[in-house]
């Protein structure tokens, strides 16, 4: 695990390496959970709605299965 | 055009399930784009439940999306920028008022629900062909094609 030195700026603002901000992919305006245990803080970054689209996808769904499952769920609901 | 707040239909929610959508130059990169030009995003509850429905089935083979549909959803509710639409009064006197349009039940609501945002991203192709209704329809082409994004985007 690679450890990096965050200065504290008068205000309380964390300056971090730009190393550390590439390797983590920080661009202004991110946001971080931060997580205090004993002396440790744990930063986790805060995820978006944008930042699950970055990630790959599980399945494919077709505009044909979603109105499927409209009509399915439909019925359920309504003859019931 | 930009479009600072857009209703999303049931199709346009998959994308933050882990779920990718068929639609004709669909990409999530350009979504994502699409996602930080608007000031909010806007979608109905139902369109959670149908996501919900879809990766249970999906999750018969694939177990893995049942914790990443939670993921998702965590991540929506925690999100200043997404608004999910609950059933509301107001929505419930727009739906009265679409029940001559012959629409299927959640087809209504939504529109109904999207009457407050103004315009809805949708691929339906018989809320595609609604006129003067108080609410504007457009499909993903259309979208790119009013934000001036070429097809060398789109398709990227």
């Amino acid at each position: 695990m690679s450890g990096y030195v965050v200065k504290v700026g008068k205000k309380g603002e964390l300056y971090t390496p730009k190393k550390l901000r590439l390797q983590i992919a920080l661009d202004p305006g991110s946001e971080f959970i931060a997580v205090v245990k004993g002396d440790e803080v744990i930063l986790r970054k805060r995820k978006t709605i944008t930042n699950l689209l970055d990630e790959d996808a599980i399945a494919t769904v077709s505009e044909k299965e979603v109105k499927k499952e409209r009509r399915i769920l439909e019925k359920e609901l309504l003859e019931r | 055009m930009k479009f600072r707040e857009l209703y999303r239909d049931t199709t346009y929610v998959m994308p933050f399930f882990y779920l990718n959508i068929d639609v004709k130059g669909f990409s999530r990169t350009v979504y994502k784009e699409v996602i930080k030009s608007a000031d909010r995003i806007h979608f109905s509850e139902i369109s959670i439940i149908e996501a919900k429905a879809k990766s249970l089935k999906i999750g018969r083979d694939q177990p893995e999306i049942n914790k990443k549909f939670n993921e998702g959803l965590s991540v929506l509710a925690a999100d200043e920028k997404a608004v999910i639409h609950g059933y509301r009064a107001m929505d419930d006197k727009k739906f009265n008022e679409f029940q001559p349009l012959g629409l299927s039940f959640f087809d209504a609501v939504i529109l109904a629900q999207s009457c407050t945002v103004g315009i809805l991203l949708t691929e339906d192709s018989k809320l595609l062909r609604l006129k003067d209704i108080g609410v504007k329809t457009i499909n993903w082409d259309a979208l790119l094609r009013e934000r001036g994004i070429g097809d060398k985007l789109a398709f990227s």
